[in-house]
């Protein structure tokens, strides 16, 4: 168990070769400011997707990061892609789009065929996106192992049939994964690369109404065939794949409610030092200076167990459970920051305006999307069943 | 852009770091079972301290770990210590019968003059000379060391000190105390960390000669007691350093005892995790004093991730202190989220184990009062809020 025999690994603090990038991400993260990403919350469903930011990124390379040098991107390691990821949220953008890019990428690097390798590295060196995974189901939920959606044999491929809710940025997306059932037992899973930028015609993708800028749609397969090539890990070895991603997710969603820890950490204790209220900066009172002291030193907390989790992946070394609890912590570190920045908000808190509510509201998200993260953890890390 | 960011490189292990002193640690702790800290307890003050266990630590050279080769230690950086302390608390024994003797001793190698350290380090290191204690707080201070009233007076022969102090643990364990008293009034310093000194205290001397120590009857058995001092002559000999400097010498020990106690703190959660986690196996899915598993678990998978997240920050704070990297801030979060930790974990275990807890056979209660001090001292929750508050994220000072 995690707790008995801890693995000796080093952590290196206040390290980074990346000044000049960070340079870079600064400058553009400052070309998006917060006006520009609440126009994007009132433009119609179909139009939210940051088209600028992103190619912005993929201008400046970033959307590459992780592909390895040898497929034209520039290979960085796993704590600079957390690192890029973090940047941006801490700086009031949103940076889902690259993350997903991120993390699907690195799953076709490590897991990938050499066919479906050659089909897809090289498209996304050249700026095609990667941002969709199929995977969440009405009647599945978190429960990936009653997935329905199937992927039958049909010469020479599979033929796709179900439907998939949740698919971030599917009407964005030049390349997706799909999660789909290939064998009758639970675990008969399957990967699937799907080149959705070649079959719009064929694929019925629908934006999803939702409280967040979340770029969730709804996916309907009919009959819609994949070639048996485009089978990503081994077939009906989807867990597989989907702990390695699992893995990096948690990794890159832990870098990302970092970020926001940061963002509302500063936007709290700004507004708290500004804010003149009863003839002090309402920062001078223990009444609010104290929860922004508390949620920061929570913060700073969670970002260690962050930087567990990426020592270990970047040692090659197993870390599902370190990635899992650094996520979920870091999302409820995140949460407590961004909550205790609208309270000392006070009532503007709630005008769009100052800025505060949209992030809010992402972050609250972040708690549902890690809710997973802790019981699957009790399981696998501490052997103590939660259900 | 953001607060706090660390420019210098600090690397520090984050799993199991010297596992032979762990391990030594480990079979030394196993001599001293939980029964004997109960039957301890069960002593008057006088004689409630592990005199046997401070003893067997000496012996085996823990005690002197961290004074350096030359003295006669074994030179080990803090974190060495850290591990010492870890190791004993979770094994359910309790380090702060001896603990203060590791960060005290750093003021005599850092600010002592080479005499004082020829003459006292060898001798604490083979164990022939204790120095436990540490007289600082005040009973009309608290937190606002500055305001010490403790007065050392200069004489012919040295110092006359008058005043008293309060909280001082182990005094009547120890043969030698480091002394916090001002030697200049308030109204002639410039600043209020001026005028204030610290000596080394030969305390077999000091109670022939008008210092008197009473114990205090305290919750935790933490052999405390105040001091009284009533004319009593310190030669000129024992003064640290430099006269008037002795509250930044102080501050510089400070960050090294928050690193240490931090420490132990998480030691004492890991032995309350270890039990948790036993106990819910063992009583399997009906978890009958705490409701359902479920529920239980994952407040026990929560606790994990406070209790490792405080354990990286102290950690961390210690690299950087054993690196001489500021670390006033980290040593502080650690000191905090270790503190919390502890205490989530301790009233975790007293809520799974129901009326259980109540049972000193347990060996729940006891600890769960000893772990409530984590929140209280050497430095309070909410004082770490303020520094954080004022000097990390750059609010007004709201006291």
């Amino acid at each position: 168990m995690i707790h008995e025999s801890v693995k000796s690994i080093e952590i290196v603090i206040g390290h980074s070769d990346y000044s000049e990038l960070s340079r870079t991400l600064e400058t553009i993260c400052e070309s998006y400011p917060s006006r520009y990403w609440r126009d994007l919350e009132d433009a119609p469903v179909t139009e939210r997707y940051p088209v600028a930011f992103v190619t912005a990124l993929e201008q400046a390379g970033f959307l590459g990061a992780g592909l390895p040098e040898d497929r034209g991107g520039i290979g960085l390691p796993m704590s600079a892609l957390a690192w890029i990821v973090e940047t941006i949220h801490a700086a009031g953008c949103n940076a889902d789009t690259i993350s997903e890019q991120f993390a699907l990428t690195q799953l076709i690097v490590r897991h990938g065929s050499d066919v479906v390798r050659s089909a897809s590295l090289p498209r996304i060196a050249e700026g095609a996106k990667l941002q969709t995974l199929a995977i969440w189901e009405p009647a599945s939920g978190q429960d990936t192992k009653r997935i329905g959606t199937t992927a039958a044999p049909c010469g020479g491929g599979f033929a796709l049939c179900g439907q998939k809710r949740w698919a971030r940025f599917a009407d964005n997306s030049d390349l997706m994964l799909v999660v789909a059932r290939t064998g009758e037992q639970p675990e008969g899973l399957s990967v699937f690369l799907v080149d959705l930028a070649a079959n719009r015609d064929k694929l019925s993708v629908t934006p999803t109404e939702a409280m967040n800028n979340y770029g969730g749609t709804e996916i309907t397969f009919d009959d819609f065939v994949v070639p048996s090539e485009s089978l990503v890990g081994d077939f009906n070895g989807g867990l597989v794949c989907l702990k390695e991603l699992e893995t990096i997710n948690g990794i890159l969603s832990a870098a990302a409610a970092a970020g926001c820890s940061r963002f509302f950490s500063r936007k709290g204790t700004n507004y708290a030092n500004e804010r003149v209220v009863f003839g002090n900066p309402i920062g001078k009172y223990q009444g609010i200076q104290f929860p922004l002291a508390q949620v920061y030193m929570e913060a700073e907390g969670a970002k260690l167990l962050l930087d567990l989790a990426v020592a270990l992946y970047e040692a090659g070394r197993e870390c599902h459970s370190e990635a899992l609890i650094a996520r979920h912590t870091a999302a409820q570190a995140a949460w407590d920051t961004a909550d205790a920045a609208f309270t000392t908000h006070g009532g503007f808190a709630f005008a769009r305006e100052y800025d505060v509510e949209r992030k809010w509201r992402e972050v609250r998200l972040m708690l549902n999307e890690a809710s997973i993260a802790l019981p699957r953890f009790a399981e696998d890390a501490l052997g103590l069943s939660t259900y | 852009m953001d607060q706090a960011v660390t420019t210098q490189t600090v690397a520090f292990d984050a799993g199991d770091d010297y596992p032979d002193l762990r391990q030594g640690v480990r079979e030394l702790c196993r001599r001293f079972p939980t029964k004997y800290w109960r039957d301890l307890e069960g002593q008057p003050p006088s004689s409630s301290y592990p005199t046997e266990f401070v003893q067997a630590l000496t012996d085996a050279g823990y005690l002197s770990a961290l004074i350096p080769k030359d003295y006669g230690g074994w030179g080990l950086p803090i974190r060495g210590g850290a591990v010492i302390l870890e190791t004993i608390h979770r094994s359910g024994g309790a380090a702060g019968a001896c603990h203060a003797q590791m960060y005290t001793m750093g003021t005599i190698l850092r600010h002592g003059s080479p005499e004082q350290k020829a003459h006292y380090l060898p001798q604490i290191a083979k164990g022939k000379l204790r120095l436990q204690a540490f007289g600082v707080t005040e009973p009309t201070t608290g937190s606002d060391t500055t305001q010490l009233k403790t007065r050392a007076v200069r004489s012919n022969e040295g110092y006359i000190v008058n005043g008293q102090k309060v909280w001082i643990s182990r005094a009547a364990h120890s043969d030698l105390m480091l002394l916090l008293a001002r030697t200049t009034p308030p109204d002639q310093v410039k600043r209020r960390t001026d005028g204030v000194s610290v000596f080394l205290v030969d305390m077999r001397e000091a109670r022939m000669n008008g210092m008197e120590i009473r114990p205090i009857d305290a919750m935790v058995n933490h052999n405390t007691t105040e001091i009284f001092f009533s004319n009593v002559p310190i030669p000129a000999s024992s003064l640290i350093g430099d006269e008037g400097s002795g509250f930044r010498y102080i501050l510089d020990g400070m960050n090294a005892e928050r690193c240490l106690v931090s420490t132990e703190a998480i030691g004492n959660a890991w032995y309350f995790f270890d039990k948790l986690v036993a106990y819910t196996r063992e009583n399997g899915i009906a978890g009958h004093a705490a409701g359902s598993a479920g529920a239980l678990n994952l407040a026990i998978a929560r606790l994990y991730a406070q209790i490792r997240c405080a354990d990286l920050m102290v950690r961390k704070a210690t690299a950087m202190f054993d690196a001489k990297v500021s670390c006033g801030a980290e040593a502080n979060m650690g000191k905090y989220l270790s503190g919390e930790a502890v205490w989530a974990a301790s009233n975790l275990c007293f809520t799974a184990f129901g009326i259980d807890a109540l049972d000193p056979l347990m060996d729940v209660e006891r600890k769960w009062r000893d772990t409530r001090m984590s929140r209280n001292s050497p430095v309070s929750p909410n004082m770490i809020k303020n520094f954080i508050g004022q000097h990390v994220l750059n609010m007004p000072r709201s006291y």
